[in-house]
């Protein structure tokens, strides 16, 4: 097991060492000038070469390479050029909001998710069947922000539950609570829609297995065969699929966070990206790669924890 | 039991939060977050709109109004200049703090701030201050400017816009690069804490020179998203809100009951820039083909009435040196034709823009394209993104570039920045001249050195007169300043405009309720 978690790190560090390099060299291709960001559209071409400078824009692309992973090693991930704030400021700070909705939408998604694809699965082709058949594609094809517009209108406008705007002065819990519960529940549908229809599929195989029917021969109680025998089996290919999941999550949640105004990555990236702000893109690419990295891992880790028969090598 | 852990849950998830009201100002801005926060580095209309409510300059434009017609005292209390208009000596007001322990401004202050103004190394508005000879203390309150040579208008540099904003030397010179994060001003508002992509809360300056302000806290929050943000001004969250350009913004946020809705200027201007390097719009048949082809009014009916204004000449109505006096084009097909024909264009011609996808102004464009096709030029619109846009504009890649811009209102910005040979794209000194004009060249240098003011009025007028006449840019219309606010907010004014293109949040401002 530790010899396995060694060397997946060990791809973790040439991976990030992979997409740093690509990610380096895409944004200084992209077009767009940070200086014309920075300065605005009346400066002139001289105070632009100046500013270049001074951001470090003019030296060779190799030495800025150089300097940029040299930094990474050391943990030192630069200085935002829009802001002038260290980047790695900047993304700690935003960093514990985006983990909070992530987390509580994943939650939202498989407490939802696995009961109704189960309960789908048991009731195939009958109503409750169809009901959650049909809900789970509604889930799967509605925008994230489309449906975050509609949360908003029903329970913040209609209703006044909920905050159109998160106050960002929630220290108590029901702020908190209440500041996540739309975006929560506006990303979680969308994972519980993919888990629905995952689990689903997983129990309807797992149902037609001998030691199924063995059991049922037994006289072993129907449900303690689902939630005992079944769904153990059924949950390897949800867990892939919520690991997998998270990348899309990540990309929902910049459009959640934008429509509910939370803070989070999701804006962050989207700042750095209209204003060719290099640096903090970078530093982006360090924290979503690591993410991935770790989340891929941890979902490798899960499958020994279900299914004993999984060994690490 | 269930029932009262059903109602604690409810109590702890449904307890109002609502802001305080009354004298808490809650601001919804389009942005995702704050940028750099000193004012000779901030450059977005997000970040200059905060500083308005924080900083002063030597002189002040009225509150509500945009144009230096309505120049006053701010915290100079009187000036003189020298005949030749040179020489500029200021007297400083006794009684200016600077917000937090950094004592009173004096001389030494503003001398600093405006030389730091006109470092190019520090300021993004260096530019605006070259003609600047010297800035002196010749007193413990007086200040005295001296110029290369004479400016179109000196006081119009010192209003709190960009480089005009005065800080102080103690604040800067202690915070260093927190500076920019911590901005310390002298204004009726006094920075107090920023969440970032949240929001930068101010609070009242009880030592501000011109009294107490009656607001006492100001959230400035950071709303990218317009349907978010018009649903938190709906709901009554947010006081006051930037609008949309657009007529279908007006007629919606008017029903929300108990709101107010101000059109203000400087308006955008949007111009078409005509390339008269390359062919064929270096056949001035061909430029004259395009403004006869372009019909204003039907774009201020597609924009909305109550948002644009068609625009004439290449300076914005309203602007200082505005003149209504130069050739124009009444939309006629007919005579579009005649040209393109004249120029060996028979059967129509094509050019290409390199265009931002920017939603408000791509719509523009794209009536500008049907209209054209009209009269047979087919205009091939390649969208990129907009930073993108900025680099390729600027690298002289476009035969038409339309650019939507709201400058401070003297004719010789938009003259400068726009028409003049030295700001053409591809130069050094390159800022916006993308039609490579140089017309009126002449003209516009004049204006910036001519004392007598109905002078430099006729050189502006003229050099208007050129830019027309050889078609270096056919201007569409302007998009003015969008801003709502709650009808029990009372800014203590009648808004009309805002250089910084915020309303004025001045200690006059108040809720009624």
């Amino acid at each position: 097991m530790t010899a396995f978690i060694l060397k997946r790190l060990g791809f973790a560090v040439i991976t990030l060492f992979a997409v740093l390099t690509i990610v380096f060299f895409i944004v200084r291709i992209l077009p767009g000038d940070p200086a014309v960001a920075i300065l605005g559209d009346q400066a002139t071409e001289a105070s632009l070469a100046a500013l270049r400078s001074r951001l470090g824009l003019d030296v060779p692309l190799y030495q800025q390479y150089i300097e940029f992973i040299g930094g990474v090693i050391v943990g030192d991930w630069g200085i935002s050029m829009v802001s002038g704030r260290p980047v790695i400021t900047e993304i700690l700070k935003v960093l514990p909001s985006t983990i909070e909705l992530t987390v509580a939408s994943l939650i939202l998604g498989a407490v939802v998710g696995i009961p109704v694809g189960v309960w789908s699965a048991v009731r195939r082709n009958k109503l409750p069947d169809y009901i959650a058949r049909i809900g789970s594609l509604l889930g799967l094809s509605f925008p994230a922000f489309v449906s975050a517009v509609l949360l908003l209108l029903f329970f913040s406008i209609q209703l006044r539950w909920f905050p159109v705007i998160s106050s960002g002065q929630g220290s108590s819990l029901g702020d908190r609570l209440r500041d996540i519960a739309l975006p929560a529940i506006n990303l979680g549908l969308i994972m519980a829609a993919y888990i629905t229809r995952v689990a689903r599929s997983a129990m309807l195989e797992v149902l037609n297995q001998d030691y199924v029917r063995t059991a049922k021969a037994k006289g072993i109680a129907f449900s303690v065969i689902i939630w005992r025998h079944c769904l153990r089996n059924a949950m390897i290919p949800v867990v892939t699929v919520v690991g997998l999941y998270l990348g899309i999550l990540i990309g929902n949640s910049v459009l959640t966070e934008i429509v509910f105004n939370r803070p989070g990555l999701g804006k962050l990236i989207v700042g750095a990206l209209n204003q060719r702000d290099y640096t903090m893109l970078q530093g982006m690419m360090v924290i979503y790669t690591l993410i991935v990295v770790l989340v891929n891992l941890i979902t490798d880790l899960t499958y020994g924890l279900i299914d004993p028969r999984i060994k690490y090598s | 039991m269930k029932t009262r852990i059903g109602v604690a849950l409810a109590s702890v998830l449904f307890a109002s939060n609502a802001l305080a009201a009354g004298t808490t100002l809650n601001v919804g801005m389009a942005g995702a977050d704050a940028g750099k926060l000193d004012p000779h580095v901030a450059t977005s209309t997000l970040d200059k709109g905060l500083l308005y409510w924080m900083f002063n300059g030597l002189v002040r434009i009225k509150p509500g109004e945009a144009s230096p017609a309505f120049i006053e005292p701010d915290i100079a209390k009187s000036w003189t200049s020298s005949e030749d208009g040179l020489t500029w000596t200021f007297e400083l007001r006794d009684d200016v703090e600077c917000h937090g322990d950094y004592g009173k401004i004096d001389a030494e202050d503003v001398v600093y701030s405006l030389k730091r103004s006109a470092n190019p190394d520090i300021s993004a508005f260096a530019k605006d201050y070259t003609a600047f000879d010297s800035v002196e203390a010749t007193g413990p309150l007086e200040v005295t400017i001296k110029l290369k040579n004479k400016i179109p208008s000196l006081l119009g540099l010192l209003v709190p816009y960009h480089g005009g904003n005065i800080v102080c030397k103690d604040a800067v010179e202690a915070l260093g690069d927190d500076y920019q994060r911590t901005p310390i001003g002298t204004g009726p508002f006094m920075f107090a804490e920023y969440q970032p992509q949240q929001y930068v809360k101010l609070v009242a300056n009880p030592e501000y020179f011109r009294g107490e302000p009656k607001i006492k806290e100001i959230f400035y929050r950071y709303i990218p998203s317009d349907s978010s943000r018009d649903l938190a001004f709906q709901s009554g969250e947010i006081d006051m809100i930037y609008g949309k350009q657009e007529q279908t913004w007006v007629e919606r946020v008017k029903q929300v009951p108990g709101t107010k809705v101000v059109v203000m200027t400087p308006g955008e201007m949007s111009v078409i820039h005509l390339n008269m390097s390359m062919p064929p719009l270096d056949d001035i048949r061909v430029r004259k083909a395009i403004a006869y082809a372009i019909d204003r009014d039907t774009l201020v009916q597609f924009k909305g009435p109550d948002v644009t204004l068609a625009a004439i000449s290449p300076v914005p109505e309203g602007h200082l040196g505005y003149t209504a006096d130069v050739p124009q084009y009444p939309h006629s097909i007919e005579k579009a034709k005649e040209l393109l024909t004249e120029a060996g264009f028979p059967d129509g011609v094509t050019i290409k823009a390199i265009h931002t996808v920017l939603p408000g102004m791509l719509s523009t464009m794209e009536a500008v394209q049907a209209e054209l096709r009209e009269a047979g030029i087919n205009l091939e619109i390649q969208t990129v993104e907009h930073a993108t846009f900025h680099e390729q504009i600027r690298k002289d890649m476009s035969q038409v570039v339309h650019y939507a811009a709201a400058r401070f209102p003297v004719a010789d910005v938009y003259l400068s920045q726009f028409f003049h040979s030295d700001a053409t794209v591809g130069t050094p000194n390159a800022v916006a001249n993308f039609s490579h004009c140089n017309a009126a060249d002449k003209e516009i240098e004049a204006a910036r050195v001519e004392g007598d003011p109905e002078k430099q009025l006729a050189y502006w007028a003229e050099a208007q007169k050129k830019i027309m006449e050889e078609v270096c840019a056919v201007p569409l219309v302007q998009s003015m300043q969008l801003w709502a606010w709650k009808d029990t907010l009372d800014l203590g004014t009648e808004v009309h405009g805002s250089l910084n293109l915020s309303p004025p949040v001045t200690e006059m401002a108040h809720f009624t309720e």
